[in-house]
């Protein structure tokens, strides 16, 4: 379980999350939605440490994730939103360093490598691979080490229909095998169909945090996209349709 | 662990062409040198303002372009369970250490080559690798510190190379300047004091007097001399370079464990 405390992060005079309190739940897949800007990336990389908030604390099965507590990252598989990596790199070579650093040898390595279709670019420059065949890399390092936390900065970005959708069905037998999900997205069909917990931020501020049925009944609209455009208009007056027409 | 990152950030350094042709130009000059003056005390005097004016600069574009260059991926590396610590040192020591250990090859093989057996002679090239190799710890942990510290790379190259042009060429005529200008007052000690602040000062009065090259020691390098005698001079030089290498290192440790990616 991952719980934050009073998070906030500060960056020059713009305060990207504000006090922000929140509990991710093992066997939960819990979409992070919310405007660009709005603080989304900023609190997955507060988790995984690439950010150190300025107040406030992260616990992971509550034990704090400070600057002191690298190793807890261990038990982390995080994509990053850009999938770029050493160019001169192969992909095979890739996973070899990062299994040099995690100290063990990758688990479902195998597996992992059919179900995202990597075999055929394995001894190849990561430089010649598509934006595509990037993100699956990059699905591959944050999944091969079996983590209990995985943090999704926009999973989908980039891949192809049925690359996305073999990605959501991963993500749902993660979550029966108790996994903590955490994924930003602007596609609000994508939250529909995975969302445990649905967590709405605003200029760094959480404005909505719970089941998507509690979300339908706050909201008063029959479906998840629905809500979530009504809570984008409410809090943004309607600034934000670009975001509702993706999600479409 | 820590190792076989630095073996991974070193092959990855040797893989692009930029550090070969750095190694390669240090070894034609060099060579070239050797073949114009066969005398290896000329030599190391041709090479001096060399030294002087290229490794610094390199040293400190090196670091900024290594850094911004991998800066996506120092989020992967990051993302893992390693100590940030580990993978600043590995980055510097990497980046540093095969700048010196070309700049190195390039310089002393032809030293190896053509003063076999003078000891003088290959002592003074050791002096210009070593004296070279702290000058590009110095301007490689500024350029690091630099990056690490600014997210506009446009400004922080920007800033390098306005540092740069300050030490190499600016300071010293500043510094004649205001010995001009107050040349009826004691200034002897104040100059001498003045030159702590530029590292460049320091490695060109260090090695002239090492080289004992009279005509390149300019007014602070005598002045060191005629303070503090050949030896004594030299120690302090050398003492206050290192402490040069040691701060920009300091800084940029500082800067990038609290920095966020």
């Amino acid at each position: 379980m991952i719980e934050l405390r009073g998070v906030s992060k500060r960056f020059g005079s713009r305060l990207v999350l504000r006090n922000v309190g929140v509990t991710f739940r093992p066997g939960e897949v819990t979409a992070l939605i919310g405007p660009n800007g709005s603080g989304k990336t900023t609190l997955l990389k507060s988790i995984v440490g690439l950010v150190q908030p300025d107040t406030g604390q992260i616990f992971l099965n509550g034990v704090p994730l400070d600057g002191g507590a690298w190793a807890c990252r261990d038990r982390i598989g995080y994509l990053s939103q850009v999938a770029r990596f050493p160019e001169n790199l192969t992909v095979q070579e890739l996973v070899a360093m990062l299994t040099m650093l995690r100290r063990r040898a990758p688990e479902r390595l195998q597996e992992l490598r059919t179900y995202f279709r990597l075999e055929s670019v394995w001894d190849k420059p990561l430089r010649i691979l598509s934006g595509g065949t990037r993100q699956r890399v990059a699905l591959l390092l944050a999944w091969m080490f079996d983590p209990e936390v995985l943090l999704l900065d926009e999973p989908t970005a980039g891949l192809d229909p049925v690359a996305a959708a073999r990605l959501k069905d991963l993500i749902l037998q993660e979550r029966e095998r108790g996994k903590v999900l955490l994924l930003t997205t602007h596609v609000l069909a994508e939250v529909e169909e995975l969302a445990d917990q649905i967590v709405f931020l605003l200029d760094g501020e959480v404005h909505f945090a719970g089941s998507p049925e509690e979300l339908l009944l706050r909201t008063g609209e029959s479906t998840v996209e629905g809500a979530i455009v009504q809570l984008l208009d409410a809090h943004t007056g309607g600034v934000l349709h670009v975001d509702r027409v993706i999600g479409l | 662990m820590w190792i076989g990152l630095l073996g991974y950030e070193v092959r990855e350094a040797l893989r692009g062409r930029w550090v070969w042709a750095y190694g390669a130009f240090f070894l034609l000059l060099t060579e070239g040198l050797f073949r114009f003056a066969s005398d290896p005390a000329r030599v190391s005097v041709g090479l001096l303002n060399v030294v002087l004016f290229i490794v610094p600069v390199v040293a400190l574009f090196w670091a900024l372009v290594g850094f911004y260059q991998t800066r996506d991926f120092l989020e992967l590396i990051l993302s893992q369970p390693v100590p940030r610590r580990w993978v600043l040192w590995t980055k510097i020591g990497s980046g540093a250490g095969t700048l010196i250990l070309f700049f190195a090859i390039g310089i002393l093989i032809p030293y190896l080559l053509h003063a076999r057996g003078q000891w003088a002679a290959l002592s003074e090239g050791l002096w210009l690798v070593g004296t070279g190799s702290l000058l590009i710890v110095i301007y490689y942990g500024i350029g690091f510190g630099l990056a690490v510290t600014r997210e506009d790379r446009t400004r922080a190259f920007g800033i390098g190379m306005v540092f740069w042009f300050f030490t190499a060429v600016l300071y010293d005529a500043l510094l004649l300047l205001l010995l001009l200008l107050l040349r009826d007052y004691p200034v002897e000690r104040p100059a001498f004091v003045l030159t702590f602040f530029n590292p460049l000062d320091l490695a060109r009065i260090l090695l002239t007097m090492r080289l004992e090259a009279a005509l390149l020691m300019g007014y602070t390098g005598a002045l060191y001399e005629r303070l503090l005698g050949g030896v004594l001079g030299q120690l302090i030089a050398l003492g206050v370079l290192l402490l040069w290498a040691v701060g920009p290192l300091g800084w940029a440790q500082w800067r990038f464990m609290r920095r966020d990616f």
